[in-house]
């Protein structure tokens, strides 16, 4: 018979591929069948529910991050949630990375690797298309697609 | 103690000119701190600043350089506690219109950015998987239920507002996709519909979702959705964007163009 068992973190937002990189890794533990990590919105929990990972008598609010694991034994989910606990206040994060290194892939995260260069597309706009912006005092003409033109910068 | 941030971390900095200006603010709380943004709360508003590859967000500021977000994230993520001051004074450097305009979709890039997304993987748990599935695929009938006015909108949007992983939830990814879509192929009766029904859900999901969210139904939106807009108007621009996409959050990016992508009218369908 499984166990359902739960951790709130009150108001905890934490990258999304920090998150999936947790849930991921703690999935893969012996007894463990199942982990989500997801904010405690009424839509989730409806989730949780149908999933048969609801546990009973649950009170969180939208801002509050659930950890839920529903495990072979109750030991198996104490010991995935503290393990999930320990990753979340940052000790041995699955998405953990050397200073100045950004993840952007689930993968990333659980392999720790280094990622590969942020992709930009030969678009990339970094304010954008009218005619001019101004910054410090100083007029500054910037290009756009010749094709859209979707935003428009103005001066402070 | 508050931790101090140098005023000149904000150097080439630009910021929403929908957002707060910052003069007078002279403390800000720290809610989150990610790899590439920082969220603080100023005002009672959130505000996200940003690493410059992620871009400018809606009501944020988008940090000149990376070393700029470096040290910024090594101060805050050296502070004892929530509070950061020093930024006063600041008068909002670059001030960006983040209002999406309507712009010719291409009928070669519409299609092709929809056969790419159907073929698109969706990582994380599998139990999960399915319901971000599901949540992509309610798009298109959120988009039909806004462009014909119909009341069902309400329960539609009600079953994906908050609804999947991340502290944006993928329904709400999809919903600003579809409010972008809509903006960008000029249905304004529309774009009015959905934002009214939306606006009336924001307590059913995060404080960061609802923040986009509300950004959204103003026509405020992040650099990145521009980005992924230029997909539906040029064939070329598909897999770059796509590419593009999977590197915002664990699935934000694909969610979000999801929506994009379901809002947009195929110009031959339009035509025929």
């Amino acid at each position: 018979m499984s166990v359902v068992r739960e951790r709130i973190f009150s108001r905890l937002y934490r990258d999304s591929v920090e998150l999936m990189a947790i849930a991921s890794t703690l999935e893969r533990a012996e007894g463990v069948e199942r982990v989500g990590a997801v904010m405690a919105t009424p839509a989730n929990l409806a989730i949780l529910q149908a999933s048969g990972m609801l546990p009973a008598g649950l009170i969180a609010a939208p801002d509050d991050l659930v950890i839920v694991v529903r495990a072979q034994d109750e030991d198996a989910a104490t010991v995935t949630l503290e393990e999930a606990e320990q990753h979340l206040a940052g000790g041995d994060v699955p998405g953990s990375q050397p200073s100045g290194t950004v993840l952007h892939t689930i993968a990333d995260a659980m392999t720790q690797k280094l990622p590969p260069p942020w992709p930009r597309s030969p678009f990339q706009v970094s304010s954008l298309p009218s005619s001019e912006s101004r910054h410090c005092g100083q007029v500054s003409t910037c290009s756009a697609s010749p094709t859209m033109s979707p935003s428009k910068t103005r001066s402070a | 103690m508050a931790t101090r941030v140098p005023p000149g971390l904000l150097d080439g900095a630009r910021s929403d000119v929908g957002g707060l200006s910052w003069i007078g603010y002279t403390t800000a709380h720290l809610v989150h701190l990610g790899q590439t943004s920082a969220v603080l709360e100023a005002g009672g508003s959130l505000v996200p600043v940003t690493h410059p590859a992620t871009g400018l967000m809606p009501g944020g500021v988008c940090l000149g350089t990376a070393t700029q977000f470096g040290r910024l994230r090594s101060i805050l993520s050296g502070a004892t506690d929530s509070r950061v001051a020093g930024w006063c004074g600041w008068a909002g450097g670059t001030r960006v219109d983040l209002g999406l305009s309507a712009a010719p979709a291409a009928a070669e890039a519409v299609d092709r950015l929809h056969v790419a997304l159907a073929l698109e993987p969706v990582p994380g748990p599998t139990w999960l998987v399915g319901q971000v599935r599901r949540l992509r695929a309610s798009a298109p009938d959120i988009a039909r239920l806004a462009c014909r006015l119909d009341s069902r909108l309400d329960v539609a949007v009600s079953s994906v507002i908050g609804a999947g992983p991340g502290s944006t939830p993928t329904g709400d990814d999809v919903l600003v996709g579809v409010l972008a879509g809509l903006r960008l192929s000029d249905r304004g009766h529309a774009v009015r519909h959905l934002s009214s029904v939306v606006v009336r859900h924001l307590s059913g999901t995060t404080r960061t979702g609802a923040h986009f969210l509300l950004a959204a139904t103003q026509n405020r939106f992040a650099e990145h959705v521009h980005h992924a807009a230029r997909a539906v108007c040029d064939r070329a621009s598909v897999v770059p964007v796509i590419a593009q996409c999977r590197g915002w959050g664990a699935t934000s990016g694909i969610d979000l163009l999801s929506g994009l992508a379901a809002a947009i009218p195929n110009p031959q369908e339009e035509a025929a």
